[in-house]
């Protein structure tokens, strides 16, 4: 005895309203798409405040950039002050400094800019870089920028 | 006779292959998510400006906007408000980004909005000297602004 089966047709899945919203959703990321990846880099007017009784203190970091085309002077400490020089080009040892100042100094977040007037934009964004950021761990070294535009004495 | 051509074939439906066209749009969807932009700040890039490249990876926020290009014409919100002098203080643009701190004040006020009145973004051509950077700066340090957030283009 046979035993008649029906066959059955495979169901057509409805896609229309999917490429609706997939087409809406697509027309609203052409009208926002920025096809340039655009960041900043922020920087605040110096704050003053009273200095407190600091003679029994640790000597603070101070830490100072001067920077012109040639070179970057790193400046560091008040009452003891130290400088270290390195050539524009020698950007990986000036963040190795950095990033060692950073583990003497955990606490600090402040760098002061002096920069020359002749120094290009894109070379000042260069060294901003080198002082925000660790290369391998990430962490953050010094965010706070602060422009000191007494100029630098050559 | 008549009745032969009235009758009518049986309608077959026609099967479209639509997924070449959902490959397509799935690239694209991909391709367009990925190059999303968050940010609340839409730029339009002025001419003769190269934007400088940096590692920043800080999201841009919504302030008025000062370009500077290579000819030293100075633009505010997109709009030419004229030439940086040789030297000394540029009046105008102080002026400008005054009336634009007014107005978003105002605008916090009412509610409309709730903008950091102190922030101005500024857009320099990489070329540029570090002196026509220091100068607008202290324009806008004149206007009220205090926050200053340089705008560059990320490094891949």
């Amino acid at each position: 005895m046979k035993v008649g089966r029906k066959l059955k047709k495979p169901e057509k899945l409805n896609l229309v309203p999917i490429l609706d919203s997939v087409f809406i959703f697509i027309f609203f990321l052409l009208m926002s798409a920025q096809f340039v990846d655009v960041y900043e880099i922020g920087s605040s007017l110096p704050m003053t405040k009273e200095a407190k009784d600091q003679k029994e203190e640790k000597d603070p970091l101070n830490l100072t950039l001067e920077i012109t085309k040639e070179q970057v002077v790193v400046k560091t400490g008040l009452r003891s002050p130290r400088s270290r020089s390195f050539a524009s080009t020698q950007t990986k040892e000036m963040k190795e400094y950095l990033e060692e100042l950073k583990r003497q100094n955990p606490k600090e977040n402040t760098i002061i800019l002096k920069t020359d007037p002749k120094v290009p934009f894109q070379n000042l964004v260069a060294v901003i870089d080198n002082t925000q950021k660790s290369k391998e761990s990430k962490e953050k070294l010094f965010e706070q920028i602060v422009f000191d535009n007494s100029g630098v004495k050559k | 006779m008549k009745k032969r051509f009235q009758r009518r074939r049986e309608k077959q439906e026609v099967d479209v292959d639509i997924t070449s066209l959902l490959d397509i749009l799935t690239i694209l969807l991909v391709f367009l998510l990925k190059s999303y932009n968050a940010s609340d700040l839409k730029l339009d890039l002025t001419k003769g400006i190269e934007m400088a490249d940096s590692d920043s990876k800080v999201m841009t926020r919504f302030a008025p906007v000062v370009q500077v290009n290579r000819e030293s014409k100075v633009f505010l919100n997109n709009k030419e408000i004229g030439r940086l002098p040789a030297s000394g203080e540029m009046i105008i643009l102080t002026n400008k980004l005054k009336e634009e701190r007014a107005k978003t004040e105002e605008n916090n006020k009412m509610k409309k909005q709730q903008y950091n009145a102190e922030l101005v973004n500024l857009v320099f051509d990489k070329e540029m000297d570090y002196q026509i950077v220091q100068r607008v700066m202290h324009d806008s340090a004149l206007a009220g602004y205090s926050q200053f957030k340089f705008i560059v283009k990320g490094n891949y």
